[in-house]
């Protein structure tokens, strides 16, 4: 693919840039790896319909087939190639995700793996409450709506797949290419003056690619191990004694909450209403500041970066658990996987558990810690939590 | 009552009593025009809530039939946005054959060329209008849609004027005293400033998906910026018309009274446009507000990103027929100074 871009090779950002559109594509046009054609474990992953479907202008055609899903509905915050800059990135909170990092916060999978094709799909169609994640679930409503969820999904995917191989180009290759050398990156004018050299380079990059999707193949689950009694859905206590048996579990995840192995406290706050003394910067404006080597804290520093792009750095806030809304889902089993996971990209952690850690958590008190959780969340309950709380 | 008060009053009698200038019908079809083109501007601004511009992919067809022979019951139940984008081109067919009618009556009926020539003005502009929409389609060009979208407004604003210049008011009326020199510039600042606000507006629901973090913020700050100045050009004008020298002016109490209530409406749906495009601001006053999740291009959240559209197009209409009032006051009180000067 001889494009204009790679007639102007000089820097070795264009150098990526052109490898890039070599391997995915543009926008308007993208294309699924070649190398990935040829296994059918990765074809599976985006089809040419979904291509065809999400990217490029909004438009339908004459027999009702409409295109350009993820500019209707995404490009406008998560950015036209999914680097989360899209026109009203700035002004939301939290910002919208940048994909190319390819970690998922609210997912079933375990800690740092992707999520699942119905894990997006369940973001998508449900949003995240309290941010400007809409729920699109009414797409689903008529024949003409009802595959859009889906193919937006996995375009997400084939984006998060696209932009993790651009970051990982920059981060693994990059650095140990000599441009004043003459070393380069990409350089399709090497197919014809050196062959070899221009196999090895296209080599190395499909090995990224290769690496990138194979991530995406059948994440690993996070798997809940339900205890019973403890596993209680505060939703569904059906008389008084399931009510007691889920506040003393409650009152105990309440001491785990508040103790030292767990330090939820520490951001969430002792009332778990997010005022904790801990806090960091947000995860996904790091790339700009912190692992640049840039203090965040420093408005001298970051501010002449805001014209190559960079979103002001913001503190990750810990959720207010009182609020009772959990985005990564309210089911007992959600609350699970995301203490026992953390959450991926953000300064939640997985929580330190027997026997991998010697004084980590029992599953008993995980559960007691659902349960906390769940119940902070319900004014009763909360009443009842810190009635006993200060009789103690 | 001494003898030149006496004398005024004779005046405005006989100014009240002359008989309006023409058919009523040139008024009641640019009526008929200016009611019929907000329905028109609501569908189209519901196109671009609903991203449906490019609905149909073809223009002057819809796909491959005759606008007006393509199937009812394909138009009715095919998809929603195919639906108002066939639709508003319909309805634009159907204003333009208004103001065609509105044409002939007002070659036939009105004695003042200068508002012939207005209602063709307004013709032609319904035709460029409804040319540039056809051409957005075959160049699948936003930018186009855009200058659509703010122009609308403005025949919307030139049938309204039509409107008011053929009513009875316009004609009958005779003014004992001019407005202010103020409220006169008042009222032009406050519908030039409604017109840069709804093009800032336009601006910020055309913006292309490549466009800067940083430019949107500033439309973003622009457009509240201008929200505060038509605000206080409002207020201004409120305030100019209760003075001494203004309050006795007939015409336009309502235009005023309907700009404030327009005023209160559209902060409230300019608040309530954020909300459904990018969420609550507030999420930590109430758990409420935490569990709300905006929905894409939802039901009432459509209503609402819409309705902030359409009502910025009818607060420049009011304005309008608030500068057409103001000023044709000033020029009655001249005349009617010119009529008392003894001889």
């Amino acid at each position: 693919m001889e494009s204009e871009l790679e007639l102007n090779l000089d820097s070795i950002e264009k150098q990526v840039e052109a490898a890039l559109e070599s391997r995915f594509g543009t926008p308007d046009e993208p294309r699924w790896p070649p190398v990935a054609e040829n296994d059918p474990r990765w074809a599976s992953i985006v089809d040419t319909e979904v291509l065809d479907r999400a990217a490029g202008p909004v438009r339908r055609d004459s027999k009702l087939i409409e295109r350009g899903l993820y500019r209707k509905h995404c490009a406008q915050c998560h950015g036209i190639s999914g680097d989360g800059l899209g026109p009203a990135a700035a002004l939301l909170s939290p910002y919208p995700r940048d994909f190319r990092r390819g970690s998922f916060k609210f997912k079933s999978t375990a800690q740092s793996a992707k999520p699942t094709l119905a894990d997006l799909v369940r973001t998508i169609e449900n949003g995240v409450p309290g941010t400007s994640m809409p729920a699109m679930a009414n797409l689903m409503r008529g024949a003409h709506y009802d595959n859009d969820i889906p193919i937006l999904a996995k375009y997400v995917r084939y984006l998060a797949i696209r932009g993790e191989v651009e970051r990982r180009l920059m981060m693994e290759l990059v650095p140990d290419i000599d441009v004043e050398a003459g070393e380069s990156l990409y350089d399709p004018r090497l197919r014809e003056t050196d062959p070899k050299k221009f196999l090895a380079q296209t080599e190395e990059i499909d090995r990224i690619v290769g690496n990138v999707i194979e991530s995406w193949i059948d994440p690993p689950r996070s798997e809940v191990e339900s205890i019973d009694p403890l596993r209680l859905d505060a939703r569904e206590l059906r008389d008084d004694a399931a009510r007691e048996a889920f506040l003393r579990s409650a009152t105990r995840g309440q001491q785990v909450f508040l103790g030292e192995v767990a330090a939820c406290a520490q951001c969430h706050g002792k009332e778990a209403d997010g005022r904790g003394k801990l806090a960091d910067f947000d995860e996904w404006t790091k790339d700009w500041t912190i692992r640049a080597g840039i203090d965040p804290k420093d408005p001298q520093q970051w501010k002449p970066l805001k014209k190559s792009g960079m979103l002001k750095p913001v503190l990750s806030v810990a959720r207010n658990l009182q609020q009772g809304v959990f985005r990564a889902g309210s089911s007992p089993e959600a609350i699970y996987r995301t203490i026992v996971n953390g959450i991926d990209g953000t300064p939640m952690p997985a929580a330190a558990r027997q026997p991998t850690v010697k004084n980590g958590l029992t599953e008993e008190q995980v559960w007691d810690l659902v349960n906390f959780c769940q119940a902070i969340g319900i004014p009763d309950f909360r009443q009842a939590l810190e009635s006993q709380h200060e009789q103690r | 009552m001494n003898n030149d008060e006496r004398a005024k009053h004779l005046a405005i009698d006989a100014a009240m009593a002359k008989p309006s200038t023409g058919s009523p019908w040139t008024h009641r079809w640019a009526m008929a025009v200016a009611i019929t083109i907000f329905p028109l501007i609501w569908v189209g601004g519901l196109v671009t809530t609903q991203d449906a511009g490019m609905a149909v992919p073809d223009w002057p067809n819809t796909n491959g039939y005759n606008m007006f022979a393509y199937p009812l019951s394909a138009w009715i139940y095919g998809p929603f946005d195919l639906f108002i984008e066939h639709g508003h081109r319909l309805l634009g067919s159907f204003v333009g054959l208004l103001a065609i009618g509105l044409c002939g009556v007002a070659w036939r009926n009105e004695p003042r060329a200068w508002v012939q020539r207005l209602c063709f003005l307004l013709l032609v502009s319904i035709v460029v209008q409804g040319l540039m929409g056809g051409f957005r389609v075959l160049f699948d060009a936003r930018t186009l849609a855009m200058i659509h979208g703010c122009t609308g407004p403005l025949v919307f604003a030139l049938a309204t004027s039509i409107a008011v210049v053929t009513s009875d008011w316009w004609h009958r009326e005779s003014s004992p005293k001019a407005p202010s020199m103020g409220l006169r510039w008042l009222v032009i600042w406050l519908a030039g400033s409604a017109v840069i606000q709804l093009i800032l507006g336009a601006q910020l629901r055309h913006v292309q998906p490549w466009t800067k973090p940083s430019s949107f913020v500033a439309l973003v700050h622009l457009h509240l910026t201008f929200a505060a100045i038509v605000s206080v050009l409002v207020v201004g004008v409120v305030i100019a018309s209760r003075l001494r020298g203004n309050r006795r002016l007939s015409g336009i109490g309502w235009p005023i009274f309907a700009l404030v209530v327009l005023l209160v409406v559209q902060i409230g749906l300019g608040l309530g446009t954020w909300i459904a495009n990018y969420a609550l601001p507030w999420i930590d006053v109430h758990p409420e507000l935490a569990r709300y999740t905006i929905a894409t291009k939802g039901y009432w959240e459509s209503w609402v990103v819409t309705g902030h559209q359409a009502t910025g197009s009818l607060i420049i209409a009011t304005a309008m027929i608030l500068v057409l009032r103001v000023w044709r006051g000033s020029t009655l009180s001249r005349n009617q100074e010119s009529t008392l000067i003894p001889a």
